[in-house]
């Protein structure tokens, strides 16, 4: 019956697919692998750094962490924003699923002298 | 913990609507520290204390200087508390200079940030005196003096 199958997006190609979005952003330098605790998506022969997917309540719970580009006219609050946007968008264009919350962290600024 | 960096505490966390953002302190130290370096009559970030004496020594062998150097940042509930060392050139006014990298640093960390800055506090800890500099001016005006 159609009505009971149904799609499985594995955590991996979500992490994948965000990761994609976020580091084609102009203010983002790289992804970071977290300065605290790892932040990481891990996959079969495969791990994604600085993107961690987690399910919530069948809703996708993802944290991302970046390096930001110096430039004196960044916003960084209006970055997270994009990068909030970017996660959201990727995600919906997989069709995984619902998403819960997107958190975005800022370990680091990346300018001319590092 | 050395006392030449950067990051202590949490990272400030603001809301959003789908989440949460976080700024690491050692972005908005890296952020304060530029802003320093801006403001003219500063004439370098130093650290402090022995750790600061082992950064400088190594600084002047590789000649490089870490991007935190010189400065400590404290987040609490979105405040910043930001203090930065720093050595000032010759002749210039310290209050002024003080009063401009404070100003400069609240600017910058506000704006890039979102965090208000509670304090600047400004340690001067030596004077940088261009002694070539201030010796050819003065070998100048004297060739100037003789010409006349």
């Amino acid at each position: 019956m159609m009505d009971q199958q149904k799609t499985a997006v594995a955590d991996i190609a979500v992490a994948r697919a965000a990761a994609a979005a976020v580091t084609s952003l102009s203010g983002v330098a790289d992804l970071s692998p977290g300065q605290a605790a790892e932040v990481a998506t891990y996959g079969p022969g495969e791990t994604v750094r600085g993107v961690a997917v987690h399910r919530v309540d069948n809703a996708f719970a993802v944290d991302v962490h970046v390096i930001a580009r110096y430039a004196p006219a960044t916003n960084l609050q209006a970055l997270a924003n994009r990068v909030r946007r970017a996660v959201t968008g990727a995600v919906e264009h997989l069709g995984a699923g619902r998403i819960q919350r997107i958190d975005v962290t800022i370990d680091d600024l990346r300018g001319e002298e590092g | 913990m050395s006392s030449t960096d950067q990051a202590s505490s949490q990272a400030a966390q603001l809301s959003a609507e789908n989440g949460k953002t976080s700024i690491e302190p050692v972005v908005v130290a890296k952020i304060a520290a530029r802003a320093a370096r801006e403001v003219n009559g500063v004439h370098e970030l130093v650290g402090s204390g022995f750790g600061g004496t082992v950064a400088g020594f190594a600084e002047q062998v590789t000649g490089a200087t870490a991007p935190t150097t010189g400065v400590n940042v404290n987040v609490a509930n979105n405040q910043a508390t930001i203090s930065i060392t720093m050595t000032v050139d010759y002749g210039v006014s310290i209050p002024q200079v003080a009063d401009a990298v404070r100003n400069n640093i609240i600017n910058r960390v506000q704006s890039m940030t979102g965090l208000s800055v509670q304090a600047v506090n400004i340690d001067v800890t030596d004077l940088y005196v261009q002694q070539q500099a201030t010796q050819q001016q003065a070998q100048q005006s004297g060739q100037q003096a003789m010409a006349h």
